[in-house]
């Protein structure tokens, strides 16, 4: 096997391993969404009337673009979603570090805590390396349809 | 050649993401306000809360001199509602661990609890409203002498008064 073709599957490996990542959190989130809204809360980052509506929505963003990403439907755009989420994520953790909060992150489902910290921004952001990867090489190997054509 | 991104596809994925999102929370049973309040709360005025007969299920929150007191007394119970670490990190001398962020009616082991004692909940300070909701939840579970502490942790750090920490279960 060329090495070309042995480095598109490591690429389309990675991406499969960021969009399950995503669907099965996102999936944890939605079935406990009440925990999820504490878990955003507890930042005290956002205002306490728009708590809930985050909470509704960013799941289902993470299902939508995961499973899309997990078919290579839209490899590049998904991408950039999921890359912008975990941007997002990540500078949330950042600040309730500096706030020198002790918090449970709800990053990756609420079913099992998991504490902010050192490692849980590491994890993050080797998951923003992968979607990178999805936004710079969008042609890529198992793929549901034909990415060339999306 | 390198594909452009086309903000047209991102744009139809929130949409449908935000579709989804509302429709689900409106027709589960799992469903939440789709706009969060803040928890109303009285302070107490009364000093002797041992002899207080309230049955209400209103919210209401004691100071640092009414806690002081009360932290003295055998029948009085602190809890901490914040998450384990920052409980395993540094609480109130005495107190137990019921974090607010996972706290299940059901499920929570709530046996360290008796309906007969007077309960006080507390968090980091008054800006956080772990301490509230967990209230909230255990009035309506029939504790009816739970109060907040809403001065939390930090208040009462801040006065040095006993505190401890323990292991991380």
């Amino acid at each position: 096997m060329k090495k070309a073709t042995i480095i598109n599957y490591i690429i389309a490996t990675i991406r499969l391993y960021v969009a399950l990542v995503f669907i099965l959190s996102g999936l944890d989130k939605i079935n406990d969404l009440s925990t999820f809204s504490n878990a955003i809360e507890n930042y005290k980052l956002l205002p306490i009337g728009l708590v809930n509506i985050f909470a509704i929505i960013i799941p289902w963003i993470e299902v939508i673009a995961g499973a899309m990403l997990l078919m290579g439907i839209f490899i590049k755009e998904n991408s950039l979603i999921i890359f912008s989420m975990l941007s997002v994520f990540t500078l949330a953790i950042f600040f309730a570090l500096l706030k020198g909060l002790n918090i449970d992150c709800g990053c990756q489902g609420t079913s099992q805590g998991q504490q902010i910290g050192v490692f849980k921004l590491i994890e993050n952001i080797a998951l923003m390396i992968g979607a990178f990867l999805g936004i710079k090489f969008p042609r890529q190997k198992l793929t549901f349809l034909n990415s060339s054509r999306l | 050649m390198n594909k452009k991104i086309d903000i047209k596809v991102i744009l139809g994925i929130l949409a449908f993401s935000i579709i989804l999102g509302v429709f689900y929370n409106s027709f589960s049973i799992n469903g939440i306000d789709f706009i969060r309040k803040a928890s109303e709360i009285d302070i107490l005025e009364s000093v002797d809360i041992i002899g207080l007969d309230d049955t209400t299920k209103s919210l209401k929150a004691i100071t640092l001199d009414q806690a002081i007191i009360l932290h003295s007394n055998q029948n009085v119970i602190f809890v901490d509602a914040r998450d384990k670490w920052e409980f395993a990190e540094s609480h109130i001398k005495g107190a137990i661990n019921i974090p607010q962020y996972s706290f299940e009616p059901n499920i929570t082991d709530l046996s360290t609890l008796s309906k007969d004692k007077i309960i006080i909940v507390y968090c980091s300070a008054d800006d956080c409203s772990m301490s509230k909701r967990l209230t909230e939840q255990l009035l309506n579970l029939g504790y009816n002498k739970a109060y907040v502490y809403l001065g939390g942790i930090t208040e009462w750090t801040d006065a040095q008064l006993p505190i401890e920490t323990s292991e991380l279960e």
